[in-house]
C-alpha cells in the first residue's frame, strides 16, 4: 500500500497531466444537455465579472457609435418635422378651401399660386390652371377669408392676377351692413382704401368692407378688408376715405379659388344679383 | 520583479482576449491569446503549471461554444504539458523563438483540435489548417511575440 503511495507521489505530475486529460476527454463525452448546463455555470460563474467587463466596454464602444447615429437621426427627422408641419399647413388650408368650395355648386377652380406674392412691391400673382382650363380674365380670384384679385392675362397653362394690392384694381365695396357703395383700391403707402364714402354715410372702425356685386366682375359679398382708420377728404370735406387692414394676408397664400362661374361675371345685373346672392351666404354674415 | 511582470502581462493577454477578441480579429482571421497565455506560463513554471493554466483557458473557451465542451481544454492541456516539459531543449529569449514557439504551439494546437473536431463532425481538415490555421498561427506568434516585446520580459530558464 505505501508502495502504492509512493508510487503515487513519484509520479504525481505525469497522474495530474492524466486526471486533466481524462476530466477534458469525459466533459467531451458528455450528453449536449450535460455540456449546455456546465458551460452554462461555468460563464455564470467563473466568467460573470469579466462578462461584465465586457458588455461594459462593449456597451460604452456601441454607445458612442449610437449616439452618432443618433444625432445624424436626429437632424433628418427635425428636417423631416419641419417638412411634415408645412405639409400639415398646407393639409388644413386646404381642407378650408375644400369646405368653403363644397358649401355651394358654384364652379370654382382651384388654383397653386406658382410665383410672385411674396416681395413687398410684388402685386401679381402666376397661378398654374390657364385657358385650358377654363380660366378667362376679369374673373374674381378668392381664397376662404375673402378677396385676393382678379385675372387679367391668361395663357393655355397659367394665369396673371392682379392683387388688390395693384395700383390698377378696383373694386366696388360697400360696409358689411350698409347699401351705400365706393370704390376700394391701392392708396398712399400701398394700404388699402376704401374711397370716396360720402360723409353721410356712418362708417366706423371696425367694420367689415365688403364687394357691392356691381362693376360685373366681383359678385356681393366677398370680404375685402376691416376699416382701421377714417380720414376727411382735405379738397371738398364732403367725403371721407376709410383705410382697411385686408381681409387676405397675401404672404400666407399658396391656394387660390377661380371663380369660373359665368352667371357672376355676366354683365346683365339681374343675373349677376342673383347670383351673388347665393355667393354671400358662403361667409359669415357679420 | 519579472514575476510581477509577467503576472500582469498574463492577466492582460486574458483580458485582452476576452474584452478585445472581436475587435483583434483581422478579416477572418482570429487570434488565440489565450494559446499565448499557456505557453508563457509552460514556458516560465514548467509543464503542471503548463498544463493546468491549459485547462483552465480552455474551459473557458470552451464554455462559449457548447458543440465540442472539453475539445480546447484537452488541447491546450496537451500543449501546455509538452512546452512545459521540453522547454529546456529549444528556448531562448529571441523574438524570432518565440515567434516560432507560438507558430507551432498553435498549428499543433489546431491539428489536435480539428482532429477531434473533424472526426466527429463534417469539413475539410487540411482546408481547415491551410486556410485558417496557419494565418491564425502567423497572427497570433505576431501578437505574442508584440506584447512580450512591450512588457520586456526575460524568461529565465535553468538548463538542465
Amino acid at each position: 500500500m505505501f508502495k502504492f503511495f509512493l508510487f503515487l507521489w513519484d509520479h504525481k505530475q505525469s497522474l495530474l497531466i492524466l486526471l486533466l486529460i481524462l476530466l477534458s476527454l469525459t466533459a467531451l463525452s458528455l450528453s449536449s444537455r450535460q455540456r449546455f448546463y456546465l458551460a452554462r455555470r461555468i460563464n455564470r460563474t467563473v466568467l460573470a465579472p469579466f462578462q461584465m467587463v465586457v458588455s461594459r466596454v462593449d456597451y460604452y464602444l456601441r454607445l458612442k457609435k449610437e449616439n452618432e447615429a443618433l444625432r445624424k437621426n436626429n437632424f433628418l427627422l427635425a428636417l423631416e418635422l419641419y417638412r411634415l408641419e408645412e405639409v400639415s399647413k398646407q393639409n388644413l388650408r386646404l381642407e378650408k378651401l375644400l369646405d368653403f368650395a363644397g358649401k355651394t355648386h358654384i364652379h370654382f377652380i382651384a388654383c397653386r399660386v406658382i410665383s410672385g406674392g411674396l416681395g413687398e412691391q410684388s402685386n401679381i400673382f402666376i397661378i398654374d390652371k390657364g385657358s385650358e382650363d377654363g380660366i378667362q380674365p376679369n374673373l374674381p380670384v378668392l381664397v376662404p377669408e375673402g378677396l385676393v384679385g382678379k385675372t387679367v392675362e391668361t395663357d393655355p397653362s397659367r394665369s396673371v392676377v392682379q392683387l388688390y394690392t395693384h395700383p390698377d384694381f378696383r373694386v366696388s365695396a360697400k360696409p358689411s351692413q350698409k347699401d351705400e357703395r365706393a370704390i376700394v383700391g391701392s392708396g398712399p403707402e400701398n394700404q388699402l382704401y376704401l374711397f370716396n364714402i360720402p360723409l353721410r354715410t356712418q362708417v366706423e372702425v371696425g367694420d367689415l368692407i365688403v364687394s357691392s356685386g356691381m362693376g360685373g366682375v366681383f359678385p356681393n359679398g366677398i370680404p375685402v378688408g376691416t376699416v382701421t382708420a377714417l380720414e376727411k377728404e382735405e379738397e371738398m370735406g364732403i367725403k371721407q376715405h376709410a383705410r382697411l387692414k385686408p381681409a387676405v394676408d397675401l404672404n400666407k397664400v399658396s391656394v387660390v379659388f377661380v371663380l369660373a362661374d359665368t352667371a357672376f361675371v355676366s354683365p346683365e345685373a339681374g343675373i349677376l344679383f342673383e347670383a351673388s346672392d347665393s355667393l354671400t351666404s358662403l361667409w359669415k354674415k357679420p | 520583479m519579472d514575476r510581477v511582470r509577467l503576472s500582469i502581462f498574463l492577466v492582460i493577454v486574458f483580458f485582452l482576449h476576452l474584452l478585445f477578441y472581436q475587435y483583434l480579429s483581422a478579416g477572418e482571421i482570429y487570434p488565440d491569446l489565450l494559446l499565448v497565455l499557456v505557453i508563457y506560463c509552460s514556458l516560465n513554471w514548467g509543464p503542471t503549471p503548463g498544463a493546468f493554466s491549459g485547462f483552465l483557458t480552455g474551459i473557458v473557451q470552451d464554455s462559449f461554444s457548447f458543440t465540442y465542451f472539453g475539445l480546447h481544454a484537452l488541447a491546450k492541456t496537451i500543449l501546455g504539458f509538452v512546452i512545459g516539459s521540453t522547454r529546456h531543449s529549444f528556448f531562448s529569449n529571441s523574438y524570432l523563438v518565440q515567434a516560432g514557439i507560438i507558430f507551432t504551439a498553435k498549428l499543433l494546437h489546431d491539428i489536435i483540435f480539428y482532429g477531434v473536431y473533424m472526426f466527429r463532425g463534417p469539413g475539410s481538415f487540411w482546408h481547415q489548417i491551410f486556410f485558417h490555421t496557419v494565418p491564425a498561427a502567423l497572427y497570433t506568434s505576431f501578437l505574442g511575440v508584440a506584447l512580450y516585446f512591450i512588457f520586456n520580459i526575460k524568461t529565465k530558464i535553468k538548463r538542465w
